[in-house]
Protein backbone atom coordinates (compact mmCIF):
# COMPACT_ATOMS: atom_id res chain seq x y z
CA UNK A 1 0.00 0.00 0.00
CA UNK A 2 1.60 3.58 -1.03
CA UNK A 3 1.39 5.58 2.16
CA UNK A 4 -0.04 9.50 1.30
CA UNK A 5 3.27 10.60 3.16
CA UNK A 6 4.24 14.25 1.49
CA UNK A 7 7.78 15.11 2.90
CA UNK A 8 10.32 18.47 2.60
CA UNK A 9 13.47 16.61 3.14
CA UNK A 10 14.85 17.51 -0.38
CA UNK A 11 14.01 21.04 0.51
CA UNK A 12 15.77 21.38 3.50
CA UNK A 13 18.75 19.57 2.22
CA UNK A 14 18.89 22.09 -0.33
CA UNK A 15 18.44 25.04 2.02
CA UNK A 16 21.44 23.26 3.89
CA UNK A 17 23.72 22.52 1.10
CA UNK A 18 23.81 18.84 2.38
CA UNK A 19 24.33 15.29 0.31
CA UNK A 20 21.65 12.67 0.88
CA UNK A 21 24.86 10.72 2.39
CA UNK A 22 25.63 13.62 4.27
CA UNK A 23 22.32 13.31 5.80
CA UNK A 24 22.32 9.69 5.84
CA UNK A 25 25.77 9.70 7.84
CA UNK A 26 24.57 12.32 10.66
CA UNK A 27 21.18 10.18 10.97
CA UNK A 28 22.90 6.94 11.13
CA UNK A 29 21.11 5.44 8.20
CA UNK A 30 22.04 3.98 4.57
CA UNK A 31 21.79 6.54 2.01
CA UNK A 32 19.00 4.67 0.31
CA UNK A 33 17.12 5.11 3.00
CA UNK A 34 17.50 8.66 2.36
CA UNK A 35 16.65 8.31 -0.82
CA UNK A 36 13.52 6.43 -0.72
CA UNK A 37 11.89 8.43 1.86
CA UNK A 38 12.36 11.60 -0.37
CA UNK A 39 10.77 9.89 -3.53
CA UNK A 40 7.68 8.52 -0.81
CA UNK A 41 8.85 5.25 -1.69
CA UNK A 42 9.38 4.02 2.08
CA UNK A 43 7.68 5.09 4.90
CA UNK A 44 10.16 5.89 7.69
CA UNK A 45 10.15 5.11 11.31
CA UNK A 46 9.16 7.49 14.43
CA UNK A 47 12.64 7.23 15.07
CA UNK A 48 13.61 7.82 12.06
CA UNK A 49 11.42 11.00 11.50
CA UNK A 50 12.46 12.42 14.69
CA UNK A 51 16.12 12.06 13.95
CA UNK A 52 15.42 14.31 10.89
CA UNK A 53 13.64 16.81 12.65
CA UNK A 54 15.88 16.50 15.19
CA UNK A 55 18.69 17.00 12.62
CA UNK A 56 16.73 20.16 10.62
CA UNK A 57 15.48 22.00 13.63
CA UNK A 58 12.46 21.52 12.50
CA UNK A 59 8.95 19.76 14.17
CA UNK A 60 8.02 16.22 12.43
CA UNK A 61 5.36 18.09 11.03
CA UNK A 62 7.15 20.67 8.69
CA UNK A 63 8.91 17.58 7.51
CA UNK A 64 6.03 15.28 7.08
CA UNK A 65 2.50 15.68 6.07
CA UNK A 66 -0.15 13.55 4.32
CA UNK A 67 -0.52 14.41 1.05
CA UNK A 68 -4.33 15.12 1.08
CA UNK A 69 -3.18 17.76 3.34
CA UNK A 70 -1.27 19.76 0.72
CA UNK B 1 29.75 6.13 -4.69
CA UNK B 2 31.87 4.36 -5.07
CA UNK B 3 30.82 0.18 -4.19
CA UNK B 4 34.35 -0.31 -2.74
CA UNK B 5 35.40 2.54 -1.41
CA UNK B 6 32.65 4.52 0.41
CA UNK B 7 33.31 8.17 1.31
CA UNK B 8 30.86 7.45 5.02
CA UNK B 9 28.87 4.74 6.99
CA UNK B 10 25.64 5.56 4.95
CA UNK B 11 27.53 4.93 1.44
CA UNK B 12 28.96 1.46 3.29
CA UNK B 13 25.52 0.68 4.07
CA UNK B 14 24.50 0.71 1.16
CA UNK B 15 27.65 -1.74 -0.01
CA UNK B 16 26.86 -4.17 2.45
CA UNK B 17 23.49 -4.42 1.28
CA UNK B 18 24.36 -4.77 -2.28
CA UNK B 19 26.95 -7.61 -1.74
CA UNK B 20 24.40 -9.25 0.58
CA UNK B 21 22.11 -9.84 -1.76
CA UNK B 22 25.04 -11.05 -4.32
CA UNK B 23 26.37 -13.16 -2.18
CA UNK B 24 23.38 -15.11 -1.64
CA UNK B 25 22.64 -14.86 -5.09
CA UNK B 26 25.96 -16.74 -5.75
CA UNK B 27 25.32 -19.00 -2.83
CA UNK B 28 21.99 -20.00 -5.25
CA UNK B 29 24.25 -20.79 -8.11
CA UNK B 30 26.47 -23.33 -5.91
CA UNK B 31 23.28 -25.16 -4.59
CA UNK B 32 21.75 -24.93 -8.08
CA UNK B 33 24.81 -26.47 -9.85
CA UNK B 34 24.99 -29.01 -7.10
CA UNK B 35 21.61 -30.06 -8.14
CA UNK B 36 22.24 -29.82 -12.28
CA UNK B 37 25.52 -31.85 -11.37
CA UNK B 38 23.59 -35.34 -10.27
CA UNK B 39 21.51 -35.32 -13.73
CA UNK B 40 24.58 -34.17 -15.83
CA UNK B 41 27.34 -36.40 -17.19
CA UNK B 42 31.31 -36.60 -17.45
CA UNK B 43 32.51 -33.54 -18.86
CA UNK B 44 29.82 -31.37 -18.43
CA UNK B 45 29.56 -32.90 -14.23
CA UNK B 46 33.20 -32.03 -13.98
CA UNK B 47 32.61 -28.45 -15.13
CA UNK B 48 29.90 -27.96 -12.56
CA UNK B 49 31.86 -29.34 -9.75
CA UNK B 50 34.85 -27.14 -10.31
CA UNK B 51 32.27 -24.46 -10.83
CA UNK B 52 31.07 -25.12 -6.97
CA UNK B 53 34.43 -24.53 -5.95
CA UNK B 54 35.14 -21.95 -7.79
CA UNK B 55 32.04 -19.92 -6.06
CA UNK B 56 33.16 -21.45 -2.63
CA UNK B 57 36.27 -19.64 -3.38
CA UNK B 58 34.84 -16.33 -3.93
CA UNK B 59 32.71 -16.40 -1.01
CA UNK B 60 35.40 -17.08 1.55
CA UNK B 61 38.29 -15.31 -0.46
CA UNK B 62 36.33 -12.59 -2.03
CA UNK B 63 32.75 -11.93 -0.21
CA UNK B 64 33.52 -12.87 3.91
CA UNK B 65 36.84 -10.30 2.91
CA UNK B 66 34.49 -7.68 1.59
CA UNK B 67 31.90 -8.12 3.78
CA UNK B 68 34.09 -7.43 6.63
CA UNK B 69 36.03 -4.53 4.96
CA UNK B 70 32.57 -2.87 4.70
CA UNK B 71 31.12 -3.15 8.24
CA UNK B 72 34.21 -2.33 9.81
CA UNK B 73 35.64 0.28 7.73
CA UNK B 74 34.46 2.90 10.07
CA UNK B 75 35.56 1.42 13.33
CA UNK B 76 33.81 -1.19 15.09
CA UNK B 77 31.03 -2.89 13.78
CA UNK B 78 28.85 0.31 13.08
CA UNK B 79 27.97 -0.39 9.80
CA UNK B 80 24.48 -1.93 9.66
CA UNK B 81 22.09 -1.57 7.00
CA UNK B 82 20.06 -4.34 8.70
CA UNK B 83 18.33 -2.12 11.24
CA UNK B 84 14.78 -2.59 11.94
CA UNK B 85 14.06 0.99 10.36
CA UNK B 86 16.70 1.27 7.79
CA UNK B 87 15.23 0.95 4.49
CA UNK B 88 17.40 -2.45 4.03
CA UNK B 89 15.97 -4.02 6.83
CA UNK B 90 12.36 -3.55 5.01
CA UNK B 91 13.47 -5.11 2.04
CA UNK B 92 15.26 -7.82 3.71
CA UNK B 93 11.90 -8.79 5.67
CA UNK B 94 10.02 -8.06 3.10
CA UNK B 95 12.34 -10.67 0.23
CA UNK B 96 13.11 -13.15 3.29
CA UNK B 97 9.15 -13.13 3.59
CA UNK B 98 8.53 -13.42 -0.55
CA UNK B 99 11.19 -16.61 0.14
CA UNK B 100 9.47 -18.40 2.67
CA UNK B 101 6.31 -17.87 0.95
CA UNK B 102 7.81 -19.40 -2.09
CA UNK B 103 9.14 -22.41 -0.88
CA UNK B 104 6.32 -23.03 0.95
CA UNK B 105 3.92 -22.88 -1.94
CA UNK B 106 6.67 -25.01 -3.63
CA UNK B 107 7.04 -27.56 -1.15
CA UNK B 108 3.06 -27.72 -0.84
CA UNK B 109 3.28 -28.38 -4.94
CA UNK B 110 5.97 -31.15 -4.77
CA UNK B 111 3.63 -33.25 -2.21
CA UNK B 112 1.25 -33.67 -5.38
CA UNK B 113 4.19 -35.07 -7.52
CA UNK B 114 5.32 -37.71 -5.47
CA UNK B 115 5.35 -40.04 -8.16
CA UNK B 116 5.43 -38.17 -10.88
CA UNK B 117 8.72 -36.15 -9.63
CA UNK B 118 9.57 -37.23 -5.67
CA UNK B 119 9.95 -40.87 -5.92
CA UNK B 120 12.64 -40.09 -8.80
CA UNK B 121 14.61 -37.43 -6.98
CA UNK B 122 17.41 -38.10 -4.01
CA UNK B 123 16.40 -36.54 -0.39
CA UNK B 124 19.79 -34.82 -0.72
CA UNK B 125 19.15 -33.72 -4.36
CA UNK B 126 16.01 -32.15 -2.76
CA UNK B 127 16.99 -30.60 -0.43
CA UNK B 128 19.73 -29.14 -2.24
CA UNK B 129 17.05 -27.62 -5.43
CA UNK B 130 14.88 -26.15 -2.08
CA UNK B 131 17.97 -24.14 -0.94
CA UNK B 132 18.47 -22.83 -4.28
CA UNK B 133 15.51 -21.93 -4.90
CA UNK B 134 15.11 -20.23 -2.10
CA UNK B 135 18.08 -18.46 -2.52
CA UNK B 136 17.40 -17.03 -5.83
CA UNK B 137 13.90 -15.70 -4.60
CA UNK B 138 15.22 -13.95 -1.80
CA UNK B 139 18.29 -12.62 -3.83
CA UNK B 140 15.63 -11.40 -6.63
CA UNK B 141 13.41 -10.05 -4.36
CA UNK B 142 16.09 -8.15 -2.47
CA UNK B 143 17.14 -6.35 -5.31
CA UNK B 144 13.58 -5.70 -7.31
CA UNK B 145 12.41 -4.19 -3.68
CA UNK B 146 15.73 -2.31 -3.52
CA UNK B 147 16.30 -0.76 -6.98
CA UNK B 148 16.98 2.95 -7.12
CA UNK B 149 14.02 4.84 -6.28
CA UNK B 150 11.49 5.22 -9.14
CA UNK B 151 8.39 3.94 -9.68
CA UNK B 152 7.08 0.90 -7.53
CA UNK B 153 5.24 0.21 -4.89
CA UNK B 154 6.06 1.89 -1.19
CA UNK B 155 8.04 -0.46 1.29
CA UNK B 156 6.93 -0.07 4.84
Amino acid sequence: MSAPLANRIRVLRAERNISQSELAAAIDVSRKTISTVEVGRFVPSTVIALKLARYFGVPVEEIFTLAEDG
Amino acid sequence: MSFLNPSSRAEASDSLAILTGAGTALAGLIYAAKVVEVYAGGAMATWLDNAQLAGGIAVLAVFLPLFYYLKTRFGGTAVNPWKGDDFFGAVLRRAAMTAFCAVMLGMIVLTTLDTLLLSRVSAETLVDGLIAFALFVFSVSFFVLGRSPGDGGAVE
